[in-house]
């Protein structure tokens, strides 16, 4: 069943275009992340979603019901905002209850009901505290615990871990997803973080310069990119610009360079970029015979941070960078001159 | 150390130079008027008795009305500008200083202008009447002033610019996020406004009740334009003391109890809006 459906929203800022014709449709029950850099339109795309902000044309339904002119108070939807936005007039109980209380719940139901939601969350036994005293950690799941006590359909997540510490966000991330799947609610998460999306989620939505660029599991968005843009801001890789010779073959520098596959939008005879992640470049010591897909560079810097070891290469002018595990390492130094091997089956060809 | 005392003792005289227009300025007339008020009349010597005289005539009424004059012009004009604060904080930058300008030039005009213009609107041939009459909510013409709703609306319309005035900084440093919050939670725009908005908003509320409680309690122009005497301030009556009875020593001794209660009233009000806001 489709737990969200949006068909067709556009919406501008004045002159500015914010988002064109967006098309999406997510299952009930999915955990879906908006990602993509800051001023991608990913906030307001989940504004538009709430209820807060409207779109200027297209269509929002919810679990089959069409709520694109339905004020945001009437959506039955959960939200956490990047500032978290508690009341800090109230205490830590009173936040949760706010809505339940709002629905006529009875004082006492509500109480209940606080106490299971702050035991969800972990943090049992809090209720009379005031938010202002409450860690960055404790506020977000006091966040969380306030935005699903009203059983939403729709679960949505500006930013959420923004403010956390690097560790604290790793934990959380994981909390979140595990929270999710427990309960079952369609969720939608705004990030520009891609280890947040790829921890998250059920599907990636990669959103930039006002469109989306493409929509996939967080494996489908990482190995088979579409197009530049997504390669390039969901984890790092090593282009080569070349020509597609066939749907297997690019020919770079006069050089056949057989490739694992190509995105479908482009046709024989383009203008295309290689990518090859830094985890799939082989180092090659540079004396052994020239192997296929190999070009030769010079090795310009080594970080050997007991895990991996990462080589910076120059391949004419342009920086290369493999990830190797230690024991797969060559013994090459810094100023040699070396093989770089693009293995084909990890050779993706996509639009410039 | 040498320094140390340096920075001490021009502390003391930078501290020294308000310090003296302050005393100058306001302790020593204060001063005066108090000296001036233990006096009497017909050299009946020094004493309390301008002060026995106020607590067994009319004027303890006056001061009475005085009070509850303040409060409800303070009441109704803070409760007229929070949401209109509100909505203003909301609208683009450029409709904000626009809005701004306008209610500064308000302040700008004279307290006296004010009142004529308000005593020909709410008189029986022009404005506001005439309104009344077309749309059937008065029958025949008839002056609305002098009465002490004319005095109550010129009040307010004084009063306006300065609740936006002190209300408007905190306003614009409300998160909106928070109201947002409250909308998903399924507050409508009202509500959120009520159980959100006004219980975050307590402290500027509590200080514009208190400047606009204040500035009011010293009304002396539209009580005496719009008012019948039985609507004029203890403020008219010092004047009407000092400048057509020729009893200045009343007159002080009014003045001293009008400073007490404008004193006692911040300090009530100081208690109490800090305890409601915590």
């Amino acid at each position: 069943m489709s737990g969200l459906r949006i068909s067709a929203v556009s919406k501008s800022f004045g002159q500015f275009a914010a988002l064109r014709d967006i098309d999406l449709d997510f299952d009930s029950g999915e955990l879906v992340t908006f990602l993509g850099p800051s001023g991608c339109g990913k906030t307001t795309l989940l504004r538009i979603v709430s209820g807060l902000e409207t779109a200027d044309t297209g269509q929002i339904v919810l679990k089959g019901e069409d709520v694109t002119y339905r004020p945001t108070h009437l959506r039955n939807i959960g939200m956490v905002f990047q500032s978290l936005a508690m009341f800090p007039h109230l205490t830590v109980a009173e936040n949760i209850a706010y809505g339940l209380r709002l629905r006529g719940m009875s004082r006492e139901k509500s109480k209940k009901r606080v106490g299971d939601l702050l035991e969800l969350v972990q943090l049992p036994g809090i209720e009379n505290n005031s938010v202002s005293t409450l860690s960055g950690g404790q506020k977000q799941r006091v966040a969380i615990a306030r935005a699903l006590a009203l059983e939403p359909d729709l679960f949505l997540l500006d930013e959420p871990m923004s403010a956390l510490d690097a560790n604290l966000r790793d934990d959380m991330q994981i909390e979140l997803r595990k929270l999710q799947q427990s309960l079952g609610v369609t969720t939608i998460v705004v990030t520009h973080d891609q280890t947040e999306a790829m921890t998250l989620s059920d599907t990636i939505v990669v959103l930039g310069n006002t469109c989306v660029q493409q929509v996939g599991s967080p494996i489908e968005i990482y190995k088979m990119p579409k197009n530049r843009f997504v390669a390039e801001f969901v984890g790092a890789g090593n282009f080569l610009l070349g020509v597609l010779a066939d749907r297997s073959t690019v020919t770079v520098g006069g050089e056949s360079f057989r490739i694992g596959s190509a995105a479908p939008d482009v046709s024989v005879g383009a203008s295309v970029t290689v990518l090859c992640r830094p985890e799939e470049l082989v180092v090659v010591q540079g004396d052994e015979t020239v192997l296929p897909n190999s070009l030769p560079a010079k090795v310009t810097f080594i970080r050997d941070i007991g895990h991996t070891v990462e080589i910076l290469l120059d391949l004419k002018g342009q920086e290369l960078l493999s990830i190797m595990a230690p024991r797969d390492c060559p013994d090459v130094r810094v100023g040699q001159d070396v093989n770089v091997r693009f293995p084909p089956e990890h050779c993706r060809a996509m639009l410039a | 150390m040498a320094s140390a005392i340096r920075a001490h003792v021009s502390a003391v005289v930078l501290l020294a130079v308000p310090t003296m227009v302050v005393v100058l300025l306001s302790v020593v007339p204060i001063f005066f008027v108090f000296s001036d008020s233990l006096g009497g009349t017909a050299n009946e010597g020094v004493g309390l008795a301008n002060y026995e005289r106020f607590t067994t005539s009319i004027f303890a009424k006056q001061t009475w009305f005085s009070i509850t004059l303040a409060a409800l012009v303070s009441i109704v004009s803070v409760g007229l500008v929070a949401p209109f604060t509100y909505l203003l904080t909301g609208l683009p930058k450029t409709w904000q200083s626009l809005w701004l300008i306008y209610l500064l030039a308000q302040i700008s005009l004279s307290e006296v202008l004010i009142a004529f213009a308000w005593q020909i609107l709410l008189s029986n041939t022009t404005g506001i009447t005439q309104v009344f009459i077309w749309s059937g909510l008065m029958t025949s013409t008839s002056s609305l002033t002098p009465s002490f709703g004319a005095v109550v609306v010129a009040l307010t319309y004084l009063s306006v610019p300065f609740a936006v005035l002190v209300l408007y900084p905190s306003f614009s440093r409300l998160d909106r996020r928070v109201v947002e919050a409250a909308r998903t939670l399924g507050a409508s725009s009202v509500r959120a406004f009520m159980t959100i908005v006004l219980p975050m908003m307590t402290k500027p509320i509590m200080t514009a009740l208190m400047t606009l409680f204040i500035l009011n309690l010293g009304a002396i122009i539209v009580p005496q334009i719009l008012g019948r005497p039985r609507h004029w301030t203890l403020a008219v009556h010092i004047t009407d003391q000092a400048l057509f009875q020729f009893n200045t020593a009343f007159a002080s001794a009014l003045a001293i109890i009008l400073l007490i209660l404008s004193a006692a009233m911040l300090v009530f009000l100081r208690r109490y809006g800090q305890t409601a806001s915590r």
